[in-house]
This record gives structure tokens, C-alpha cells and sequence, in this order.
């Protein structure tokens, strides 16, 4: 066996303190196709936020004189069937989907895990009735799920909005049990009731923080699915209802026209995978950042 | 040193009970602590020593026995005070120093947790200066308060499990193999801080081990334990000196002399478990506080 010197083995511990003290950030940074689809995000909040403003035209207001009109400097994106402008409608679709991704993960994200953590914590009979839900609602595929419970309450966003949180809880539910599962093993925890800390302070000072890196990885990565499922939802007629302009509305209604008028079907459709895409990079990024042993 | 502060009585866990293969941890352990004395409980893994040091702290229900603080029953505590007070009376520190702090919180949040759950401090200055207190009295520096626990060495890290334990001024202190994950160097320093801290505070201490080495410099008595059983329990002199039960010599034997020419000579006593099934076995006390388990004939 190899000797290690002393002074070396003093290097090593400083060097990894330096690396933890370096810290998510930095590490997160480092990965420059997490940053870019960080950088794409920014964009589609900022365009979400300033839609009235960059928007050229008027997202509903149908031009019957100018229908089909392609791409050129007037119309960016050209005009669809009823002479709308195709940018404006991406750029008001922004909003849309960002919403949908972010109540509905944000639904789905709290409501998996506060069950999640009872589950785990309080265990038996408690685990088994929560995790038998979990079961069953895992077990009906998740766009299924979300085309069921849109078709029995209606069609509309917040409905849409309501039926993709629903559909995702399960996979919340579980990636949380499972983390509370391992912490609670852990000494602290102990320690924190030998401290005499009730349960609810245990949770809220030491299982939440220590959980934290899977549930925003998921939330992070779940916001693209949302924002796909809602789209879908669009599309097949259950989500938004037109005049609204959603990318996957837009992509159902121009899709008859797709021979002769490709560019209706398109720019949303690119609009959607950009997102996606740019979310799963930053999904991606923050589990190497937030969690450097599951590499 | 005569009153008792802790008194286990017929002690008994089973781990998986409503299975087909119940498991006995602990059988029918009885003990006592008194003020002021540390008591050592010795034995291999699994014999149920951690089982019995979890019971002591409520963080396990145990199946049978009754565990006594100073003649009261710990397992019936009515009000919230009778609760608070048995929390801050006895307090415990942990085998493994990186598991047992939590790694979002700063020492001051670790340290001080206990002081904000009991109310102990009334602002945030004074908490901070108690704090600090504390970390001087187990040898760190007041500026480490900050600090989190990755930035710290197992040593260091155990000093703050050490100082968490003290933030209510308990009177037991269980320790659960505090140096068994330690370098042998630091190893004896944290015995040397747990000595000392016993002498300025009055603190009695159950001390955990899997081995004798280290137990007889801090215990004034010791249990060894053998399957979830009481075998031998002396004073420490007693049992190093008169050892009685062939278990208990043999975990003598596996302690090394420091000393080449009679350690070369030595031999590892092995020990081969008898049947206890059906038999009358008891503690029995062959001289004054010296008790052995062992049948009416005297055999083990």
C-alpha cells in the first residue's frame, strides 16, 4: 500500500472544503447547456411578461382580407386562417404555457409533498392508504389521467391547469417518500427529538431542506411535461378554448392547413419544443449542480 | 454516590414481533446509574446495547420493562412540563459525527435548537453567547459558530454533538459509541473532554462500547452484555482484575498489551456460547457488587 503524507492528506481536505464552499452555484454555471437553457427560460418569462409590448399585432383581432399570408416583414411569423398574426399569438402563448407550467407543477409539486412526507413519516396504516392512492393513480397513464379528469370537469385553462397538477402528484409523492425515508434514518433526526423537537419542527427545519435538491430537479423537469400535457390537452380540444392563442390550440386548428400553409403549425410547435427542451437542459443542470453524487 | 439517577427494570425489546421470526434485542435487562458515576455497557454488535441506550431515550418503545428517572416512570409523563423536564435531563450523544448533524444548519442552529424548544434564551444575543459558552467549554473556537458541519473533522464535529448535548444542562448524559468512528489520537482526547466535563457539571454518563479498552479509563462500573443479557457487572478494577464469565474474558483477551514480548504470548480467548435454554440463569452477586450471570451450581 502506498503511503500518503501527511501534508497531502491536509491538501486534500482543504481542496474539498474549497469545492463544497465553491458550492451550487458555481458548479451550476460550469455547465453551459444548463445556462443556455436557463438563458432560453429568462427569454420566454420576459417575452411572457412584456407579451402587449413586443407583440406586433393584436392576438385575436381576425384580418379576413389577409388570410394565409406567409412569413414576410409585416406578419414575422405570417397569419393564419382567419389573418391573425402567427408571432403575435406565439408571443400571447408564452404566457399561457408558462402559467399552465407553473400552477400546475405547483399544484402537483405541493400536494405530492405534504403526501409524501406524511406517508413517510407517519408510516403504517397512514403510508399504506396514501401510497395505495399513489398506486392507483400511477397505474392509469399520466396524459390519460389528465384527458379524463379535463373531460369530466369541462374544458378551460384553470380546468386544464387542475388536471395536469392532478396527474403529476404521484411521481412527486413518491420521489418525496423516498428522500424522508433516508433522512429519517439519519442521526439528526434522533438528535433533533432528543433535542426536544415536536414533528412538525423536524420537518420543517430538518427534512425539508434536506430534500429540497430531488424536488426542484423534478419540478424543474416536470414544468416541460406540464407544459407538453397541456399542450396536448390544446390540442386535442380539452385545454384552452379558442380565441386564446396556445401553442398547442394553435398547432390542432393549423393543422389542416399544413400542406399549404406550413408556418401555422411551425412557430408554435417550435415554440413548445424550445421550451421543453430548454427546461429538461435546466432539469438536468441543477441535479449535477444540486446533487454531484447521483452522476 | 448512592442515589440512583436511572433505574432500567426488566428491560425487553423484540424487533419484529408479529413476524415469524421475533428477534429479542434486549431480555429482561436490569440496571441502575447512579449520581454522578459512569456506568459502561459493553458488548459485541447486536447484542442490544444501542437498543437499550434508544429505550433510555424514548426514540424506541420498548416491548416490557420500565425505565426510571430518579424513581419516576419515564413512560408516563402526563403534562407537557413532565415531558420538557425528562428532554432536558437526559440528553445523548451520537456514534457518528457526520450523521448526526444536520447538514443545512450552522453549529449555532444545531447547538441551540434545544435552547429555542424549551425557551431556554430570551433573544437571539443571548442564545449566541451561550452558545459560545459552550463551544470554549468542549474545546472549539467561538468563531466556528457560523461555521457548517461539512467544514469540520470528525473530531471537531463530535465536540459539537458534545455541546448540543450540554445546551440543557442535563444530568445523563448516553453515549453511544462516541469514539468507536474516531481516530485512536482523537479518541482519547474526546474521553479526556468527556472526564472533564463530568467533573465541572456533575454529569453521569451511560457509556456505550463494543470493546473493554477504552471503557475502564471512563467507568466506574461496567455491564457486559451477551445476547440482549446482563452477563457480568462490576466495577471496572473488579472485572479487569476478577473477570468471572468466560464471555466477559474473552472480550478481555481481545484487548492488546502494549507491550511486544507479553503481547506475542497472548492468546484471544474463545468463547463458545452455552445453551440458555431451560435453565435457572440469574444474576447472581458472588461478591460484594460483583454479579455474574450463571445457574444455581455456579455454571455459566
Amino acid at each position: 500500500m502506498e503511503r500518503v503524507p501527511y501534508a497531502k492528506g491536509l491538501l486534500e481536505t482543504a481542496s474539498q472544503t474549497e469545492y463544497n464552499k465553491d458550492g451550487v452555484i458555481q458548479r451550476f454555471l460550469k455547465n453551459r447547456l444548463a445556462v443556455g437553457g436557463m438563458i432560453i427560460m429568462v427569454l420566454f418569462a420576459v417575452i411572457a411578461v412584456f407579451a402587449p409590448q413586443i407583440a406586433p399585432h393584436s392576438f385575436e383581432v381576425q384580418d379576413l382580407n389577409n388570410v394565409f399570408a406567409p412569413p414576410s416583414s409585416q406578419h414575422w411569423f405570417g397569419t393564419d386562417n382567419f389573418g391573425r398574426d402567427v408571432f403575435s399569438r406565439v408571443v400571447y402563448g408564452a404566457r399561457i404555457s408558462l402559467i399552465i407550467g407553473l400552477i400546475s407543477v405547483g399544484i402537483g409539486c405541493s400536494v405530492g409533498t405534504i403526501a409524501g412526507i406524511t406517508a413517510a413519516w407517519w408510516g403504517s396504516a397512514v403510508d399504506r392508504v396514501i401510497m395505495s392512492i399513489v398506486d392507483i393513480m400511477q397505474s392509469i397513464p399520466g396524459l390519460l389521467l389528465a384527458v379524463s379528469l379535463s373531460a369530466a370537469m369541462g374544458p378551460g385553462l384553470v380546468n386544464a391547469m387542475i388536471a395536469v397538477g392532478v396527474s403529476s402528484i404521484p411521481i412527486y409523492a413518491r420521489i418525496v417518500r423516498a428522500s424522508v425515508l433516508d433522512v429519517r434514518g439519519l442521526d439528526f433526526i434522533d438528535a433533533a427529538i432528543v433535542s426536544g423537537a415536536g414533528p412538525l419542527r423536524i420537518i420543517r427545519r430538518h427534512i425539508l431542506p434536506n430534500i429540497l435538491a430531488p424536488i426542484v430537479i423534478q419540478a424543474s423537469a416536470g414544468m416541460a411535461g406540464a407544459i407538453l400535457t397541456a399542450a396536448s390537452l390544446s390540442f386535442i380540444g380539452l385545454g384552452v378554448q379558442p380565441p386564446a392563442a396556445e401553442w398547442g390550440s394553435m398547432i390542432s386548428a393549423g393543422r389542416a392547413y399544413i400542406q399549404n400553409a406550413w408556418w401555422i403549425v411551425t412557430f408554435p410547435g417550435m415554440a413548445i419544443m424550445l421550451t421543453v427542451c430548454a427546461l429538461n437542459l435546466l432539469g438536468d443542470g441543477l441535479r449535477d449542480a444540486l446533487d454531484p453524487k447521483e452522476k | 454516590m448512592s442515589q440512583a439517577i436511572l433505574t432500567v427494570e426488566h428491560l425487553s425489546h423484540v424487533y419484529n414481533r408479529y413476524t415469524a421470526k421475533p428477534l429479542k434485542a434486549v431480555d429482561d435487562l436490569s440496571f441502575h446509574i447512579e449520581e454522578g458515576e459512569t456506568f459502561g455497557l459493553v458488548g459485541e454488535s447486536g447484542c442490544g446495547k444501542s437498543t437499550t441506550g434508544k429505550a433510555i431515550l424514548q426514540l424506541q418503545k420498548p416491548t416490557h420493562g420500565d425505565i426510571q428517572l430518579r424513581g419516576k416512570s419515564i413512560f408516563n409523563l402526563k403534562t407537557k412540563e413532565q415531558k420538557a423536564a425528562y428532554r432536558k435531563s437526559i440528553q445523548m450523544i451520537f456514534q457518528d459525527p457526520y450523521s448526526s448533524l444536520n447538514p443545512k444548519l450552522t453549529v449555532e442552529n444545531i447547538v441551540g435548537e434545544s435552547m429555542e424548544v424549551f425557551s431556554l434564551v430570551k433573544n437571539r444575543e443571548e442564545k449566541r453567547e451561550k452558545i459560545t459558552e459552550l463551544l470554549e467549554l468542549v474545546g472549539l473556537e467561538k468563531s466556528y459558530i457560523d461555521r457548517y458541519p461539512h467544514e469540520f473533522s470528525g473530531g471537531q464535529r463530535q465536540r459539537i454533538g458534545i455541546a448540543r448535548a450540554l445546551a440543557v444542562t442535563p444530568e445523563l448524559i448516553v453515549c453511544d459509541e462516541p469514539i468507536s468512528s474516531l481516530d485512536v489520537s482523537v479518541q482519547a482526547q474526546i474521553v479526556n473532554l468527556l472526564k472533564e466535563l463530568q467533573s465541572i457539571k456533575k454529569l453521569s454518563y451511560l457509556f456505550i462500547a463494543h470493546d473493554l479498552s477504552m471503557v475502564k479509563y471512563i467507568s466506574r462500573r461496567i455491564g457486559v452484555m451477551y445476547r440482549g443479557k446482563l452477563v457480568e457487572l462490576a466495577t471496572s478494577e473488579e472485572l479487569y482484575e476478577n473477570p468471572l464469565h468466560p464471555y466477559t474474558k474473552s472480550l478481555l483477551s481481545t484487548i492488546p498489551v502494549p507491550e511486544p514480548l507479553v503481547e506475542r504470548k497472548r492468546q484471544a480467548i474463545a468463547y463458545t456460547p452455552q445453551t440458555w435454554e431451560g435453565r435457572n440463569l440469574e444474576l447472581r452477586e458472588v461478591s460484594a457488587d460483583h454479579f455474574v450471570l450463571c445457574d444455581e451450581s455456579g455454571g455459566y
